[in-house]
């Protein structure tokens, strides 16, 4: 089966994140790049559905050159070939990102697509979502468990939900979305990293998709959370029930 | 740089523009750097705590998990399965296996000392045979040399291997001390005397009935497997004698060049992370109102430890490329030809390490004698680096054994070098004309003037003893202590000229003058030593001191260290 897999471009989610001075948004330039966590998780999926049933795993990243680092990383896991649609660095909304993947799913045509539920950078939790509609295919996100018929081809996805797990089935092509604790992802092993080289990587242009991703949701300011107050000292419970009314914690 | 660049030429030639240097890894060595990183920080640095426990199935799973990403197929030839890449590569992921000292000791004993001796002496059967279950740590291998009572002088081995009447075996006997990996390995590497005198390698397999000894309780590096082996009538089939029967010494030697080589990797990688972990500590503790790291005395221990760290990297990535460029057809003989460079690597670096890392301590203070910081189990884990892969005495007095040997045999052209040396140092302005246009110049006129001068008064040295040298052990390590910090400055010197142009241009650039200025007492005190005892009327101490242009040191160092904090802090 082929199966197309996403690796956005993120900022290592161990790095310390600082913003520009004027707020436009982070500061990048000391920072290390990664695939999105919960791509990683969507890869290493798609990596284990093809040990089993054979095909091929393609895998888009979408934004600068620089992306080609996270490409060739999933191409070292054991990804078959690569497409990066060269962006220009330009912003997309996450409309614009889902009809990019949409276009690259009409050309490729694969058997499924697995991408991370959300990415770890702005947290938006959308393609996969907007996706689906675009293709008019199922979809099933917040996966935990894939299981594939290819009989009947089907997939059975559990999905945790509050209090218990949902199982759906879906009918394929469909959109998955990977769940943190889907799988653990493998690390690229030495002879796949010296491979890596030689899998093909295919640049598209934006520009070349003829797809408007004109963005409707504007970035208006980046700023850092609130920093924390310190704690304070209390002598007696006495002390400490005035502090807490002080606060508001307690009503009366 | 010449490709045919020979063993110890750099005793003769100015330190080249274009030595190879870290920041010049390609774009794959990057990822398997990265990736390796990754291996490290999750899977190794959270089981350090049951490693130190002894518990040494830890490592051994850890291992496997090593091998099944390919760790071990890095220098593994590509016809048995393995990777085949170069020697950078491999001091690379030497240098981040430094994250768990006891790991990286476990993993070392395996490919270096483990695997080197197959992929150097093996038959072509040998070969297949092992090597790919090697490369990915199917099979775990250790290498036993060392007896009871034959360390430092391992050739006086007591183990006997006894042919059985039909010659298709060999029978061993003997005991063997200190084997790292003795309790999990697969596969030992053995060397015994053939009817108790001539010296041979064996590759014994465990189940043949190999024992081992109780894990020895060890000062540091607990995570890794240190026994005696015990062999009692252990019959190795005669196709597995590894060499040459009588060469032994052979095949031990070699596997050590590899391992003195890499120690250079371990420092370098060592170095780099106390640094950085004394570094984030100073930044949060306070005393006084202020972080310590805002005092200029912890950052003349920071502009130290990163100095030397700098140092030894920029000395070990040049020995590596110099070993991967060498085309003498026989792996083995590149590691030989650069044999005493490796040696520098394996004392200097294993001194700078300790310097390091008893800094990093310090800057702890009292919290750094406690076991619940890192740097308390780094300070035990280093400790070990001078006495193994022969001891620093050992190696110390080895390194001007090989020159002389070297010299002897015309392999290397000493009496032309030493006449090159006296022509420059009786004109230092061809000195000062040859090292113009390098960064930090001045600094390298210092380090020339004190290699030409340590050539003529080697030779005066060897030729006044003659045979006898070899009862002179403090001279011949002193002049190593010199060669050593010669080759550790002008690598630094290389290393930043190489990059002036760079953002980073200046700090490497100061690192540099830095370690010149450090290490530079040192070398004047090995000529007074050796002037005491063999006559001074050169003189070089003194001029060799005054070559030296003095410069603001405490300006240099609070640069160093305040770059160095920033460049730590925002990781």
């Amino acid at each position: 089966m082929k199966i197309l897999v996403t690796a956005k471009r993120t900022p290592d989610p161990y790095s310390k994140i600082k913003l520009k001075p004027d707020g436009s948004g982070i500061d990048t330039s000391n920072i290390k790049f990664v695939i999105n966590s919960f791509d990683e998780i969507a890869i290493e999926e798609g990596l284990r559905k093809k040990e089993k049933f054979g095909g091929e795993v393609v895998v888009v990243s979408i934004g600068t050159q620089e992306c080609v680092e996270q490409i060739r990383t999933a191409l070292a896991m054991g990804a078959d070939r690569g497409i990066l649609v060269d962006t220009g660095g330009r912003y997309l909304d996450q409309l614009g990102v889902a009809k990019i993947l949409a276009r690259i799913v009409e050309d490729e045509k694969p058997d499924l697509v697995i991408l991370g539920k959300q990415a770890i950078d702005d947290d938006a939790n959308q393609v996969s979502q907007i996706l689906a509609e675009l293709l008019g295919w199922p979809q099933a996100t917040f996966a935990s468990k894939v299981d594939i018929d290819l009989n009947s081809k089907k997939a059975v996805v559990e999905r945790e939900v509050d209090g218990g797990i949902e199982v759906d089935e879906v009918s394929l092509p469909a959109v998955i979305s990977a769940d943190l604790r889907l799988n653990q992802p493998r690390y690229a092993s030495l002879p796949g990293i010296m491979k890596a080289r030689q899998k093909p990587l295919k640049t598209v242009k934006i520009e070349d998709l003829k797809v408007d991703v004109s963005p409707s949701v504007e970035v208006l300011k980046f700023e850092a959370p609130p920093q924390r107050q310190g704690g304070k000292k209390v002598k007696d419970v006495d002390e400490l029930i005035q502090a807490l009314k002080e606060s508001k914690v307690l009503p009366f | 740089m010449s490709t045919n660049q020979k063993g110890c030429e750099f005793m003769t030639q100015v330190a080249p523009a274009d030595i190879f240097t870290p920041e010049d890894i390609n774009e794959e060595q990057k990822m398997l750097k990265e990736t390796i990183e990754k291996f490290m920080k999750e899977e190794v640095v959270p089981r350090a705590d049951e490693m130190e426990k002894g518990k040494i199935e830890v490592t051994k799973e850890l291992l496997k998990k090593a091998g099944e990403m390919g760790m071990f197929a890095i220098e593994i030839p590509k016809e048995y399965g393995g990777l085949g890449l170069d020697k950078v590569s491999a001091l690379m992921v030497t240098e981040l296996m430094m994250y768990n000292a006891s790991f990286a000791v476990s993993c070392e004993a395996h490919v270096t000392i483990g695997s080197y001796p197959i992929i150097f002496f093996g038959t072509e059967e040998q070969k297949k045979k092992y090597l790919p279950d090697l490369a990915y740590a199917k099979k775990i291998s250790a290498y036993a040399l060392t007896e009871p009572q034959a360390g430092s002088d391992a050739l006086n081995s007591k183990t006997v291997a006894t042919p059985t009447s039909d010659g298709k075996y060999y029978v061993l006997n003997g005991t063997k001390q200190f084997i790292t990996n003795a309790g999990i390995a697969d596969l030992f590497i053995i060397f015994a005397k053939v009817n108790g005198k001539d010296f041979t390698a064996f590759i014994v397999e465990e189940e043949w009935g190999v024992k081992t000894g109780k894990e020895e309780e060890k000062m540091g590096q607990k995570g890794s497997s240190t026994r005696q082996v015990i062999l009692e009538d252990v019959k190795v089939p005669a196709e597995n004698v590894l060499g040459e029967i009588g060469k032994g010494h052979k095949v031990a030697l070699n596997a050590l060049n590899v391992g003195r080589m890499r120690l250079g990797g371990s420092a370098g990688g060592g170095g780099k992370l106390l640094t950085e972990i004394a570094v984030k500590y100073a930044a949060e503790r306070v005393q006084f109102g202020r972080p310590i790291i805002e005092f200029p005395l912890i950052k003349w221990k920071i502009a130290n430890m990163i100095s030397k760290t700098f140092a030894i990297q920029s000395a070990s990535y040049r020995t590596a490329d110099l070993i991967d460029k060498a085309q003498l057809g026989e792996e083995w003989k590149a590691f030989e030809e650069f044999a005493v460079e490796a040696t520098i690597l394996k004392v200097g670096g294993s001194e700078a390490l300790r310097y390091i890392t008893d800094e990093a301590v310090q800057i702890h203070g009292g919290y750094g004698y406690l076991k619940e910081y890192e740097v308390e189990r780094a300070y035990r884990d280093e400790r070990v680096n001078r006495i193994y892969e022969g001891t620093n005495e050992i190696n110390r007095l080895n390194i001007p054994e090989m020159i002389i040997r070297r010299a002897m045999r015309g392999r290397i052209d000493f009496f032309g070098w030493v006449q090159q040396a006296q022509k420059l140092i009786d004109n230092p302005s061809e000195i000062k004309k040859i090292v113009s246009g390098h960064t930090a110049q001045d600094e390298l006129y210092a380090i020339e003037f004190a290699k030409r001068s340590l050539l003529i008064l080697a030779q005066r040295m060897f030729s006044k003893f003659g045979e006898e040298i070899q009862n002179e052990q403090e001279i011949l390590a002193e002049f190593s202590n010199a060669l050593i910090g010669i080759y550790f400055a002008e690598s630094s010197v290389a290393r930043a000229t190489k990059h002036q142009n760079k953002p980073y241009g200046k700090y490497y650039e100061n690192m540099a003058k830095f370690y010149t200025h450090t290490t530079f007492p040192e070398i004047v005190q090995a000529f007074r030593v050796i002037e005491s005892r063999v006559g001074d009327s050169y003189g070089f101490a003194e001029k060799v001191s005054s070559a030296l242009t003095r410069i603001d040191m405490i300006s240099l160092s609070r640069a160093i260290a305040d770059e160095t904090i920033r460049i730590i802090l925002q990781k």
